[in-house]
């Protein structure tokens, strides 16, 4: 049995007031729901926030839900992008950057690489959120999330044209905005 | 840029964190289309007598009313006739009054 179809088989049972089978299927997705929130928005309580929103809609709306229109996944990953970019425009990114970056286990004992890979993070993460938001969830989706680009479209709302020219534009913009962190590959 | 996922990664969310937020949307009640609600709403109103009580009395004695209420209408109705002579005398009356008009 597929991902789409496992997934229109608990959202089924979700409907109709299985709260088990919610817990299956939010345990498929919340991980990379949770990422793609965490990198859209400027904490890690934000991020939280806009999932258990999303969450709670989907329990709720769970009877609207309609597996011939629409992946589960499709229907879900539009519910947070929504959540995010809603946020987003309550609450714009500060201007330089997210929450400090989640400690890494520094296998190397190196001291000097760990500091250049948090630099590099923090770099990475300002140039992302320096992008215009839509550009930015279609890096997120496409490039952090390694979602294909005609799936990402689905859940931007927006044909697949649309969504290259997106990540065309970004592309550009990240590559000025990160001259210096390429430059040190 | 493949590499930027590497570079910038992300803290899973804890175990604990996830149920929470099972538990918190799975507290709030699920919302139906309506026919789904009302047949749900029906199918226990016909199971349990107690359910929705105060809407079962208020149904049956509207019920008792329009019956009331129709039954009396259809009863047969003698014509007043004595009543409709005097209606009339009282319309021609006025007639002559204002100008005689329906005298003529």
């Amino acid at each position: 049995m597929n991902d789409r179809t496992e997934d229109a088989r608990l959202m089924a049972r979700v409907a109709a007031g299985d709260a088990a089978a919610f817990a299956v299927l939010a345990g498929r997705h919340v991980g990379r729901a949770h990422a793609v929130a965490s990198r859209m928005l400027p904490t890690r309580e934000d991020a939280e926030e806009v999932v258990q929103d999303a969450l709670s809609r989907v329990w709720r709306h769970a009877a609207r839900f309609d597996a011939g229109r629409s992946a589960f996944g499709t229907w879900f990953y539009r519910i947070v992008a929504n959540g995010c970019l809603d946020r987003l425009r309550r609450k714009p990114l500060p201007g330089v950057t997210m929450d400090e970056a989640p400690e890494i286990a520094d296998d190397t004992a190196d001291a000097e690489a760990g500091l250049l890979a948090r630099s590099r993070t923090a770099a990475i993460k300002a140039a992302v959120a320096a992008l215009p938001e839509r550009q930015r969830l279609a890096i997120v989706l496409c490039y952090f999330e390694d979602m294909p680009q005609a799936d990402a479209a689905r859940v931007m709302g927006m044909n697949l044209k649309a969504v290259e020219a997106l990540l065309f534009r970004a592309r550009q913009n990240l590559k000025s905005g990160l001259k210096t962190v390429l430059s040190d590959d | 840029m493949t590499d930027l996922k590497d570079q910038w990664p992300v803290a899973p969310l804890s175990d604990a964190a996830k149920a929470r937020m099972i538990a918190h949307a799975v507290a709030a009640p699920q919302l139906r289309p309506w026919p789904q609600a009302a047949t749900a709403a029906l199918e226990r109103a016909l199971s349990e007598w107690r359910y929705g009580l105060a809407y079962k009395l208020a149904a049956a004695a509207a019920c008792i009313a329009l019956g009331l209420g129709i039954g009396l209408n259809l009863e047969p109705r003698e014509h007043d006739v004595l009543g409709l002579a005097f209606m009339s005398s009282l319309t021609a009356q006025s007639g002559e009054i204002s100008g005689g008009e329906i005298s003529e």
